[in-house]
This record gives structure tokens, C-alpha cells and sequence, in this order.
């Protein structure tokens, strides 16, 4: 008797877990039911659906694109880096999950070259950014200008640093 | 670091495209492989761990190669450079996103008794041999070196740093040192080890090697452990996929130390356990190359040798350039004291005993100085720029005079005016009461300043032990036999420098061995 009841306890505990980690999970972060490779630059639910990624009281920003953003996210006010993968800057400025992975259904790695060929050259990024504080994020004594583009700038997680694994003061503000 | 292994589509694409032009042999290795189905993999993996589960050879592979490195700092690059000189298919590999490993953030500090410019000769710096710095190398580790394995490093060390300088493009400071250990002026400057793994990864390219990123061996395979069966290949995992090269000619393990490896660590050397001690190395510094080819029967020795490097950054343990500067400085002068101001052992100590002495201060010995003066830098083979820097990142500290720099550091300034002004006495009249260094014309006494200071502190840095390789580089099982085509060199392997490692004896340690590793590989038959 007391082991039939201690069974079915066990196993709705059981499922009551399941539930609450199912639920939990779909809140954990945003991730995109589905990916739209055609997706207009704004429109968010054409990924998320119907969960919410915007905060309370923004406009719809489906008609909308980073120029249009711009228009309120400014570097001093409500400054974006940081807050977004970096593939969602791409997306709002009309870059596609397909202008860079290709048409597939299995999207592979990028390799540094894909973001040069857009982004320009690596030792052109690092005369750019020669004043920064504390040391310029674009070269190093260790690897020159050639660190993978990719290893900071994250494109579907946030982004990191990668220098700070070492160098715990080089705290950049990164896209 | 998250997604460090995300695999590198276009390269794969561009590899699998030029081996199928190799196709016809694939096809037949798989119809060769075929016709021995079901053979289980040779596995010495301590039963119940994950690795202990029984291992069947691939059936077929997916890829080959010639020769197979693992690992892209200055032993692996030495082997590929050498090894696609002398013709084979090279194919090296590292897993992480990044080429170079630790070596490449290195100090690029090099001890060899000769080079190619005289440096010795042209300052005056005394004397210097193959043989005396063999000897040093004994003696500095206690004599638990092998002695054939360091007689390979110190034999070969001048020919490999002209071998870099001429072939390579590699450029080093125009300045020689003598550091902690050594009994000549024989460490080669060059600001970082980058120069040493571009060099070298330039000649590699030249002939051919390849290299690919992101891809981690996961298994040695061997068929068993007679002496005659040879390594057959790798197991290599890509993001999530994990493919099978053959190895016709041979693999060499270059996959360094394994000072980031807390396990590890703890299992050889009990008293480097735990998170209270700072490390120089980068994150891929682990030992899973060790444990595989221990798998497979390999040999390893010395495990518990694990090397602090005494003047680390005190705050984050990195190895920095202002880090370099009490390494590089003792033979010009430089003077280490208490944060009382006051001498605790020869500056020309080596590592283990510089450590040690500071560790023996107690708690609040944390962090000790180095002292020296402006017109050391660029005889030390330091820089303007580096110090410029350094200055800036607040991790250099100076003043006009010695008094000033004591209030600014926060230590007793008559103690350390007393300590300088005691030492340039010891300099002039060449001998060192309190500690008995060896006192040399090329130590500059303190007079003018500006004067400078940088805190350092004891950080897990190099492991002296690992596999236990033959003076061909050729890894030797436990029961004393070579195990055929399989190869190390560098930090991986052990009984080269014994207790202790000299400063500036590890590249020439990867190079020469690498270089010897990949001249062997390359003339092993298919």
C-alpha cells in the first residue's frame, strides 16, 4: 500500500518538475521559436512571436530599422551595446541570416574574413580605435591585429572580452 | 569563454576538397580498414572513469594526413616548420579558436651560449659553452634531468635561434642577459614569444603545413600495446562533430603544460591544489593529451615538478611585460626587496628559490619589489614604449630619487636607501656579503635615476614534467619501448630541465625538440 502511494507521489512530483522546467526554460532567455531568413529588419515577432522582447512601452518597431533606432538609441542615451546579439544589429540594418551563413538549413560558423570583407580591414579597424582606454581592443602584442573578429563579438550569446581572461582591467564597451 | 570550439565550415569545405583529389587512396584505406572490423582500441585508462569505456578502431576515416601536430605554440609550429621543409603533409591542429597557446603571450625570452650576431662577444659579457650551459641546466634542476635530453636543448638552442632569425623573418632585441640560474650571459630578449611562433608558423606555411583551429583531439588510436603497433590516427572533434584522421607517418603531441589543470595539479603536487594561487597560463593549459597518451601506454615522469614564476603580477598572476623586467634585469643590476625595503636572496637565484624565499615572508610579505634604474631598461632588453606603458596601466611605479619612490610604494625609505646605497657598494667592490651573488661589470650601480618599481608575486607557471620522450623525441611506453609514430616535444614532455627549469630554457627546449620531432616524423615510412 504504502509503496503504491509513494509511486504515484513520485511520479507527480515527477511531472510537476517537467512543467515547472518547460516552463522555465521558455523564459530563460529569448531564443526565437523559429528563425525568418526573410524577416524585415524591425519585425520582431516574425522570430519571437509572441513573446515579449521589447520593454513595456516601446513603440513597434516593425516598421522600423537601426536608422530609424538610432533615432532614440543614442551612445549617451539608452546606448544598445552590449544589450543585443550581435546578430540583431546586423538583422536591423538589413544584413540577413542569409547574406552571411548562405541559404541552408544547417547555418555553420562564420570565418573572420566573411566580417572583413564588410567591415573592412582589421589594421584600419586599429588605427580607429588607438586612443581607447585603457589599450586599444584591435591589437596586441600577442596577436597583432589578427584575433578572430568573432571571439569578442559574439553574435548569437552575449558578447565578452576576450582579453580580460588575463587582463582583468581592459574592461571595454563592447557591441 | 563560451562556443570556443565552433567549427570553421569554409575551412572544412576547402579541406575535404583538396583530399578528394587524394580520393582514390581514401577509398582505399576504408576497403583496407573494412576487412578489419570490430578490432578494439588498445585503452589503459583507469577503469570506471569515462575514458575507460571500451574503444572499437574507426572503421573507416574520414580524413588523412602525413604528419599530424597537436598543438600550435613554439613546439608544434617548430615541427611543422621543420617537417614541411623536409617534405611531408603536415596538418596541425589546436583547440582553441586562437593559434599559439601560451606560447604566444609568452616573455619571448631565449638562452642559448651562441647566435648569430656575437651579442656576447660584442658587449664583453664573458664566457659562455654549450657544455656550461648543458651543466646548468643539471644543476639548476637538481640533477633529475635527463642529461641526454638537455644535452639535445643545449646543443642545438644556437642553431635554432639563428634558424628563426634567418628563415623565419624573426627580429630579437639587440641586448643579452643573464638570468636567475644561469652562470653566463646567454638569454636572448625579443618582447614577446609571438615573434618566436610567427617565425616559425611562417616557415610551416611556406611548405605547406596547414593549420586548423577549433579542433580538439579527443583520442589516440593504437591497436595494442606490442611494441611493433604504431598510432594509427586521431579521433578530432569540430563544434559537434567528431571525425577520424589516419596518420600515415606519424603524430606529435605539442600541447603543453598543464598548469590550468586544478586536477591534475592537485593528483602530482598536492601543495599547488586549489583556487588561492594566481597562474600565467591561458585557459587551454590542461593535460588531456597526457592522460590520452597514458592511455595507449605512454611513459610520464616528474608530474609533481610544477614551476612558480616568482614575479607575477600580484593582483591577476599574468606573466606581463613589466612582469619580464625582475626576470630579465639581475645580470644589469636590478635589486628584489621585501616590501620593507630590504634584500631577501641573490637576485641570480633561479625560480624555485626566488618563489620560495617570498612565500617564506609570510602573508605579509605579499607583494615583493624590483628595483632598478632608468638607464637599465634598454640593457635589459626592455623598452621605452613597454615602460611607458606600464607606467600608464599602474604597474610600474617611479621617482627622482630612491627616498621618493620608497614614500610612493608606501615602504621605509630610509631601509630602502640603505639597501641600494649598500648594494652599489657591493658592486663596486665585486662581492655580495649578504646573499653571494656573483657581482659582474655589466651591473650597473644606482646613482641616477629616474628610479622605478614593479610588485611582483609567485604564480603556478610551467610544468616540468610530462611524457617521457628518447633524445630523437620519440615517446617511450612504460615498459621502456619506443611507441612507433608517436612523437612530443615542449612543455608536454618531461625530464628535459628536471626540479626546476632555468628561465629562458623553455623555447629553445620546444624549438630544438620540435625541430628534431619534425625532421624524425618526416622520414618515417608510410
Amino acid at each position: 500500500m504504502k509503496t503504491h502511494l509513494h509511486q504515484k507521489a513520485a511520479k507527480s512530483i515527477f511531472l510537476f518538475n517537467i512543467i515547472m522546467i518547460f516552463l522555465f526554460s521558455q523564459t530563460l532567455w529569448a531564443a526565437p521559436k523559429t528563425t525568418q531568413s526573410n524577416a524585415k529588419a524591425g519585425d520582431c515577432a516574425a522570430c519571437h512571436d509572441k513573446t515579449k522582447v521589447l520593454p513595456e512601452k516601446h513603440v513597434d518597431t516593425k516598421k522600423m530599422n537601426w536608422e530609424t533606432c538610432k533615432t532614440c538609441h543614442t551612445k549617451d542615451k539608452h546606448n544598445l551595446a552590449g544589450k543585443l546579439p550581435g546578430s540583431h544589429f546586423h538583422q536591423l540594418s538589413e544584413v540577413s541570416c542569409i547574406d552571411c551563413h548562405g541559404k541552408t538549413a544547417t547555418p555553420e560558423a562564420l570565418i573572420m574574413e566573411q566580417c572583413v570583407a564588410c567591415h573592412g580591414s582589421t589594421s584600419k579597424l586599429a588605427e580607429k580605435t588607438k586612443d581607447v582606454h585603457p589599450t586599444n581592443p584591435h591589437t596586441s602584442p600577442h596577436y597583432g591585429t589578427e584575433l578572430d573578429c568573432n571571439l569578442c563579438h559574439r553574435q548569437h550569446t552575449k558578447s565578452e572580452i576576450y582579453c580580460t581572461q588575463c587582463h582583468k582591467k581592459f574592461n571595454f564597451k563592447v557591441k | 569563454m563560451s562556443n570556443i570550439n565552433e567549427p570553421l565550415q569554409e575551412e572544412i569545405t576547402q579541406d575535404l576538397t583538396n583530399s578528394s583529389r587524394r580520393g582514390f587512396l581514401k577509398t582505399s584505406l576504408a576497403v583496407g580498414l573494412a576487412a578489419a572490423s570490430g578490432a578494439f582500441a588498445l585503452n589503459m585508462a583507469s577503469p570506471g572513469t569515462a575514458e575507460a569505456a571500451s574503444r572499437q578502431l574507426p572503421q573507416k576515416w574520414d580524413d588523412s594526413t602525413e604528419v599530424l601536430i597537436i598543438g600550435t605554440g613554439f613546439a608544434g609550429c617548430s615541427a611543422a616548420a621543420q617537417a614541411a621543409k623536409d617534405g611531408a603533409k603536415v596538418l596541425i591542429v589546436d583547440k582553441m579558436r586562437t593559434y599559439g597557446g601560451n606560447s604566444i603571450i609568452n616573455g619571448g625570452v631565449y638562452a642559448s651560449s651562441g647566435d648569430k650576431y656575437n651579442y656576447r662577444q660584442k658587449y664583453n659579457l664573458g664566457d659562455d659553452s654549450v657544455d656550461q650551459h648543458f651543466k646548468d641546466f643539471l644543476k639548476g634542476g637538481d640533477n633529475y634531468s635527463i642529461p641526454a635530453l638537455a644535452k639535445v636543448v643545449a646543443e642545438g638552442a644556437t642553431d635554432c635561434l639563428n634558424w628563426m632569425i634567418d628563415e623565419g623573418g624573426a627580429v630579437i632585441r639587440p641586448a643579452l642577459l643573464k638570468t636567475g640560474g644561469h652562470t653566463a650571459y646567454r638569454t636572448h630578449p625579443a618582447g614577446s614569444g609571438s615573434v618566436y611562433v610567427n617565425a616559425l608558423k611562417k616557415i610551416a606555411e611556406k611548405h605547406g603545413a596547414k593549420y586548423k583551429l577549433a579542433s580538439e583531439v579527443t583520442w589516440i588510436w593504437r591497436a595494442n600495446a606490442d611494441p611493433k603497433s604504431p598510432v594509427l590516427g586521431v579521433e578530432i572533434k569540430r563544434g559537434n562533430k567528431k571525425e577520424n584522421i589516419k596518420v600515415k607517418n606519424g603524430i606529435v603531441i605539442a600541447s603543453g603544460g598543464f598548469s590550468r589543470d586544478a586536477k591534475m595539479r592537485a593528483a602530482h603536487y598536492p601543495y599547488l591544489a586549489g583556487d588561492d594561487w594566481n597562474c600565467t597560463n591561458h585557459p587551454g593549459a590542461t593535460g588531456e593529451m597526457i592522460r590520452y597518451a597514458e592511455a595507449i601506454g605512454a611513459d610520464s615522469l616528474q608530474m609533481c615538478f610544477i614551476q612558480l614564476y616568482p614575479y607575477a603580477d600580484p593582483d591577476t598572476g599574468i606573466l606581463d611585460s613589466p612582469a619580464l623586467y625582475p626576470f630579465n634585469g639581475p645580470g644589469n643590476g636590478i635589486v628584489y626587496v621585501t616590501n620593507q625595503g630590504k634584500r631577501f636572496i641573490s637576485e641570480l637565484a633561479r625560480r624555485d628559490h626566488v618563489s620560495f624565499a617570498q612565500i617564506a615572508l609570510g602573508p605579509k610579505g605579499k607583494p615583493t619589489y624590483t628595483i632598478f634604474s632608468d638607464e637599465m631598461i634598454e640593457k635589459l632588453g626592455g623598452t621605452r614604449k613597454e615602460v611607458d606603458a606600464g607606467l600608464k596601466h599602474g604597474r610600474f611605479i617611479v621617482a627622482d630619487t630612491i627616498a621618493e619612490l620608497a614614500k610612493k610604494i608606501g615602504m621605509p625609505s630610509d631601509a630602502l636607501v640603505d639597501t641600494i646605497e649598500k648594494h652599489n657598494r657591493y658592486l663596486a667592490e665585486g662581492k655580495d656579503p649578504e646573499f653571494g651573488k656573483q657581482i659582474s661589470k655589466a651591473m650597473t650601480p644606482m646613482v641616477t635615476g629616474p628610479f622605478y618599481a614593479v610588485p611582483q608575486w609567485p604564480a603556478i607557471h610551467h610544468c616540468m614534467g610530462g611524457l617521457r620522450i628518447n633524445e630523437n623525441a620519440q615517446v617511450i611506453d612504460v615498459f621502456g619501448n619506443v611507441i612507433p609514430k608517436l612523437y612530443a616535444a615542449g612543455e608536454v614532455t618531461g625530464g628535459v630541465h628536471g626540479s626546476n627549469r632555468l628561465g629562458s630554457n623553455a623555447i629553445p627546449d620546444c624549438v630544438v625538440f620540435g625541430r628534431v620531432a619534425g625532421r624524425n616524423v618526416a622520414k618515417e615510412k608510410a
